[in-house]
Parts: structure tokens; C-alpha cells; sequence
């Protein structure tokens, strides 16, 4: 698929089908995108554990639902549990940063831009990522953030394998003792993944702000202007696509619930 | 026990009627739905307005908050209703009830059924 049509199709799934499994080959495919996510000074923010519906025990499952996420973890055959390592930077901080150094090797921090092993040693590690390090209020939001862009790619991974996907809410407790993670991992949230059994519109794309609320020019408060010509290039590349609701979307909830033996 | 017509003069299900036909329309199986709730409220010896009071709690704000406690304890009841009529006509009965709850703002789902 290419890349404007999955950021198009993406839309959170919370119907799937809980007959069909996912291939273990898509679920790596998932995970190897996710490890090439962007990421500050090249550390890995992130952990994954993938459970499978299946292996858990209706116990396990039921304590990890909250009231409206019942069906969606019903019916996902795969939960990716995604979390922000809150030992990443102090890690780093205390090994000298071998990664970042990495990048200087490499030639991707080039000494055009001011980098060298000096500066690293001198500079980051000791006056940029051990006051992070130190602080665990801004350490928490800085992992979070970093390993929330993992698990964001890790969605487009999946729709563009033909899955349906969304992030969604656990509780953190049953993920503790069904994981057995340790402390310094902080839970985002549960991807879910399987065969969607809505049709994959899942009712049209979503309502969002107006473009011009969200994005400025130079300054807080002037849009960015945004061209209609780009938007109908965006709309025959299937990136902007029909808005919800689809016509056809409440009825397609009725025969869900149906089909589930769900309320409405 | 109060009646359907008793019932459908509560605060709690005229808000259930008003929220599910603002999204849904009408609901067509409307009488359905109130005998089922008669039924549950009569089994669980409480008024429809009772059992929301119960698990909703007004904080500052105006806000209401869901007692957690509670709700649990009538996700439990439901399904126990449920399991008391059996078969497909015990889950459509309860989900009338888990309509009425969640119109009210009180959310819950059922296990999907296999």
C-alpha cells in the first residue's frame, strides 16, 4: 500500500474478528517498523510485550478491561502492551551514551553540525540527559513521548499488513502481574491487532479540528494556509478519505451488535 | 412493583429514551426494552431511578461521577439476570438493561457471545 493510503485508512479499529489469527510474520513486521521508529539520541524508549488472546486465561483477559474496552479486547487476537523504559536515559547517562556515539561513527551526527565524541561526553551526557535522568516528572514525559512514536509507527505497520489496529487503555495492574514487567517500565497502552470485523472504513475518517486551527506560520495564531489543490492531490492519493459517518455506519453497529450479542 | 407506564416516568429512563434516540432514532423495540427493565428492576428490588442514583455520585462541577463499586456490582447482577432467563432471549433482555445503564451514562458492554 503506499504510504498516503495507509496514513489515510488508519482509524481505530474496535470491531475484530475473533475466529481469524494473526500471522506471527505480520506481528514481527509490526515490530521491526517499530524499532526503526524516530527516537531522541538514539535510545530505545520503548519495550513491547505481545500477548495472545488466546494463551490468557478469561480471568487475565476480564482484568485487563476497562468498561469500554470489553469487545475490542474480546475480539483482538493480539495485544502489543507498549511501554516507556524509564531506565533508558539513566542508563544511557551512566554507560557514557554508547549509542549516541553510534551516530557520530556513522556519519548521521556529523562534525559539520558541531558533534564529536568530546561533545557527547562533555556536553549531552553530562548536562543534557542526566538532569533528565534526575528529574523524574520530565523523565517520564520525555520516555513517554519517545516511545509513544515507536507504537505510532507500529499502527501504520499494522493497517499497511491489512490489519486493523488501534491504541487503547489497560489496566495496569492485570498488565503487571500478567507481564511480570519491571518497575522502570511505565505502561502506554495496548495495541490491539486482528482481522477487523467492521469494514475497515470503521464508519469514515474521523472528525479533527480544522487544519488551520491546529497549524500556524511563524507565529501562534496565524494559519497555515492550506491549499485546496493539495487536497484533492491527497484525495486521489486515498489520504484524505470520505468523512465519518458513512451513511451506512449505524446500521453496520446495529448488525455488530447483533452479530455480538452487544447492547445498543 | 411499578408498572411500564410507572417506569417510563422516571428521570432515568426518560434521559435512557432521549440520549439513545438522539444517536439512534426511536427505538423501535421501546415497549421490549421497558418490560425488560421492569423485570430487572422488579427482580432486583429497585426503582430504575435508584440503581443510577446508586452508581453515579454528583461531585463539584456539576459533574457526576460513576461509583466504581457499584457498577460493578450491577454488571455482575445483569449478567446474573442474564444467566437466569438463558439463551438468546436472557442476553437480549440484559442488554436492554445494559442500555438503560449505559444511555445513563454508566458504561459497560457485554462478553461477546461465541
Amino acid at each position: 500500500m503506499e504510504f498516503k493510503e495507509v496514513v489515510g485508512r488508519r482509524r481505530s479499529i474496535r470491531f475484530f474478528q475473533p475466529w481469524r489469527p494473526v500471522e506471527k510474520e505480520k506481528i514481527q513486521i509490526i515490530l521491526e517498523a517499530a524499532r526503526l521508529a524516530s527516537r531522541a539520541v538514539n535510545v530505545d524508549f520503548h519495550k513491547a510485550i505481545v500477548l495472545y488472546r488466546d494463551q490468557l486465561s478469561k480471568e487475565d483477559l476480564d482484568s485487563l478491561k476497562t468498561p469500554t474496552t470489553n469487545v475490542q479486547l474480546d475480539t483482538a487476537p493480539v495485544c502489543i502492551v507498549w511501554f516507556a523504559d524509564l531506565s533508558a536515559v539513566p542508563r544511557m547517562v551512566q554507560a557514557g551514551a554508547p549509542t549516541l556515539k553510534e551516530l557520530v561513527n556513522v556519519g548521521a551526527l556529523p562534525p559539520t553540525h558541531g558533534w564529536s565524541h568530546a561533545y557527547v561526553d562533555n556536553v549531552i551526557v553530562p548536562q543534557v540527559l542526566k538532569p533528565i535522568a534526575d528529574n523524574p516528572a520530565t523523565l517520564a514525559v520525555i520516555t513517554a513521548a519517545e516511545a509513544a512514536q515507536a507504537s505510532c509507527v507500529a499502527l501504520y505497520a499494522a493497517v499497511d499488513e491489512g490489519l486493523g489496529t488501534l491504541l487503547t487503555a489497560l489496566n495496569a495492574e492485570a498488565v503487571k502481574r500478567i507481564t511480570g514487567h519491571p518497575d522502570h517500565l511505565m505502561l502506554l497502552w495496548g495495541q490491539l491487532v486482528g482481522y477487523p470485523a467492521e469494514s475497515w472504513e470503521a464508519g469514515g475518517q474521523r472528525p479533527r479540528e480544522p487544519f488551520e486551527q491546529t497549524f500556524f506560520e511563524m507565529r501562534y495564531g496565524n494559519p497555515f494556509p492550506r491549499d485546496l489543490r493539495v487536497v484533492e492531490k491527497l484525495k486521489e492519493a486515498k489520504m484524505i478519505q470520505d468523512p465519518a459517518p458513512l451513511p451506512w455506519r449505524q446500521e453496520e453497529i446495529r448488525y455488530l451488535a447483533q452479530m455480538f450479542g452487544l447492547p445498543l | 412493583m411499578a408498572t411500564v407506564e410507572e417506569l417510563a416516568g422516571q428521570e432515568s429512563v426518560q434521559r435512557w429514551y432521549n440520549y439513545y434516540s438522539q444517536h439512534w432514532g426511536a427505538p423501535p423495540d421501546w415497549d421490549f426494552k421497558l418490560q425488560a427493565l421492569a423485570r430487572f428492576a422488579q427482580w432486583i428490588g429497585k426503582t430504575p431511578d435508584q440503581m443510577i442514583g446508586e452508581c453515579l455520585r454528583e461531585v463539584e462541577g456539576g459533574y457526576k461521577k460513576i461509583r466504581v463499586k457499584k457498577r460493578r456490582f450491577y454488571i455482575a447482577k445483569i449478567k446474573e439476570f442474564e444467566e437466569s432467563i438463558g439463551g438468546v432471549q436472557g442476553r437480549n433482555w440484559a442488554n436492554a438493561v445494559r442500555s438503560f445503564f449505559i444511555h445513563n451514562g454508566v458504561a459497560m458492554s457485554a462478553d461477546i457471545l461465541k
